[in-house]
């Protein structure tokens, strides 16, 4: 599958629909249309509950999708990959694994890794990768410490490792930095960017922070409240590289507000309004 | 009331051998006031120790074997058992019933029927040390292994493992402090069952041992075998303690 796959041909999802099944199943993602190009990234937002963690279990295979299909480089996403790699809210370490060994938990799962992790050689060289991405983030000390021993900050950036750390094409995050603190979140902002620039892995992040995703991403898919629709499909005002002083200029809040506005109207709309009025 | 010389560090160190020696100490004194077939004094079972060391010692061993035999046996069907309920709902469910009932019939009660079955007294010792200590192993393992955070399933999930690799990566290390716990209660359930299967049938064993001393009235010589039978059940829970405290510093360790 993947020797004809196309390289630069990015995700792909098209007119996916997700309803769970079941008595009076949810209807939960309606026809979702979008492209991310090969090495780009892109957030999705939305309203509360309106079907973006679904859909990123659309896009990593953990569900197959009602309707529709995703492609990655070409090739329909058809069940699980090891050429993905996830990142949650919870950073969901293995407190017995000091950060280095919790980073490398990916390589023993997946099977072009696992035969190297047999030799010796293979082992160090796949340690010392580890080493390389954790001083990436800025956790060269802390590597042989237990989850425990980490802040908040420090447990998600070993989670990003451990999500990157068998080189995949493309990293799902959803809402990965839901849990911290503002300085912390806008600190991991930086981590996160500066890992994508230099990786280059194609990024899909789901978040509710709308200066996280316009400060980020290439583009902003927003979502409507369930069964989720696209709304519409923004560009933040800047190129890239940015910088988190761009937050401050006077397009990039307008953009925000834009998006901002959007979502209002959006659970104006649904069936929260509904529950609500 | 901190400086005071109770909570000093060398006297709660202490603590422990002061209220051992009380403890004997009271028990002297009772001994003295009631006839000695009733309540043996602590120097009289102390005696009774030293006049048979052998013997004690041979019928202390012939109790551990059984004991140990059907506790290994326990903890591996157990643990097997346990984390496949643990990985299965299917099984989890249809397991549960037959587990609950089984634990709760008193096992003194099945003895005499496994007598029947199993008219060795070394077997029926096993089986009862099995039965006995299999139950909390299986229902230890199995809670903690069904209790996977989900994101942590999604994350090995995504990168095509399997369920057996999540419960060998995930479950069984993370159940691991539990099955140790359990391991510790159990090991002294385990002996509860030999000693059942020994009063049953058996001429050997702590067991027939205290049943012949008692019916002798030779309530010293009882007692000097419960000392032995309690060192034996006291060093193995002691085993299992410190592996569960090994394999569970993790859960304790904070910054």
């Amino acid at each position: 599958m993947q020797d004809d796959s196309d390289k630069t041909a990015g995700l792909s999802l098209q007119r996916v629909g997700l309803t769970y099944p079941g008595h009076g199943g949810v209807h939960a993602l309606d026809e979702i249309s979008f492209d991310v190009p090969e090495g780009d990234f892109v957030a999705v937002v939305g309203p509360s509950g309106c079907g973006k963690s679904s859909l990123m279990k659309l896009v990593s295979g953990l569900l197959p999708p009602t309707t529709g299909e995703v492609r990655n480089r070409g090739a329909l996403v058809a069940g699980p990959a090891d050429t993905v790699g996830m990142g949650f809210q919870n950073p969901s370490l293995l407190p017995w694994r000091s950060a280095i060994d919790n980073v490398l938990l990916p390589l023993e799962v997946v099977k072009r890794y696992r035969s190297e992790l047999r030799t010796k050689a293979g082992k160090a060289k796949h340690r010392a990768r580890a080493m390389h991405l954790l001083e990436t983030v800025g956790l060269q000390d802390a590597a042989e410490l237990t989850p425990a021993q980490l802040s908040g900050g420090m447990r998600q950036r070993v989670s990003l490792c451990r999500a990157l750390i068998h080189e995949p094409s493309v990293l799902i995050l959803d809402e990965p930095f839901g849990a911290l603190d503002a300085f912390t979140r806008e600190d991991l902002w930086g981590v996160l960017y500066r890992l994508w620039r230099e990786a280059q892995f194609t990024c899909v992040l789901v978040t509710h922070d709308l200066r996280e995703a316009s400060l980020l991403a290439s583009k902003v898919v927003v979502l409507s409240n369930r069964p989720a629709n696209i709304m519409s499909i923004e560009t933040p005002p800047m190129g890239h590289p940015r910088n988190a002083d761009m937050l401050y200029q006077p397009e990039m809040v307008a953009f925000v507000r834009g998006l901002r506005d959007q979502i209002g109207r959006a659970m104006a709309r649904g069936p929260a309004a509904e529950a609500s009025a | 009331m901190n400086s005071s010389i109770w909570n000093a560090r060398w006297m709660q160190a202490l603590s422990p051998i002061l209220f051992a020696l009380v403890f004997l100490g009271l028990w002297q004194l009772a001994g003295w006031l009631t006839p000695t077939y009733q309540l043996p004094t602590v120097v009289e079972t102390w005696n009774a120790m030293l006049q048979k060391p052998w013997v004690l010692l041979k019928h202390g061993l012939y109790t551990l074997w059984p004991t140990l035999i059907g506790f290994g046996v326990a903890i591996v069907v157990g643990v097997v058992m346990g984390l496949s309920m643990g990985m299965s709902k299917f099984v989890y469910q249809g397991a549960y019933p037959i587990l609950v009932f089984f634990n709760a019939l008193p096992k003194v009660a099945i003895a005499p029927i496994l007598v029947l079955s199993f008219p060795s007294s070394f077997e029926l010792a096993v089986w009862m040390a099995f039965l006995i200590c299999f139950f909390p192993i299986v229902v230890n393992v199995a809670t903690s292994a069904a209790t996977v955070d989900r994101e942590m399933e999604d994350v090995l999930r995504a990168l095509g493992a399997g369920k057996w690799t999540i419960a060998w990566k995930v479950s069984l290390p993370q159940a691991t402090p539990h099955i140790f716990g359990a391991l510790k209660i159990a090991v002294t359930l385990a002996f509860i069952g030999t000693i059942i299967a020994e009063q049953q049938n058996a001429n050997e064993g702590l067991g027939w041992f205290i049943t012949v001393a008692s019916a002798n009235s030779q309530t010293a010589l009882g007692f000097a075998a419960l000392v032995v039978l309690g060192v034996e059940s006291v060093i193995l829970y002691a085993i299992f303690a410190v592996m569960e405290a090994r394999t569970a510093r993790w859960a304790f360790r904070s910054h």
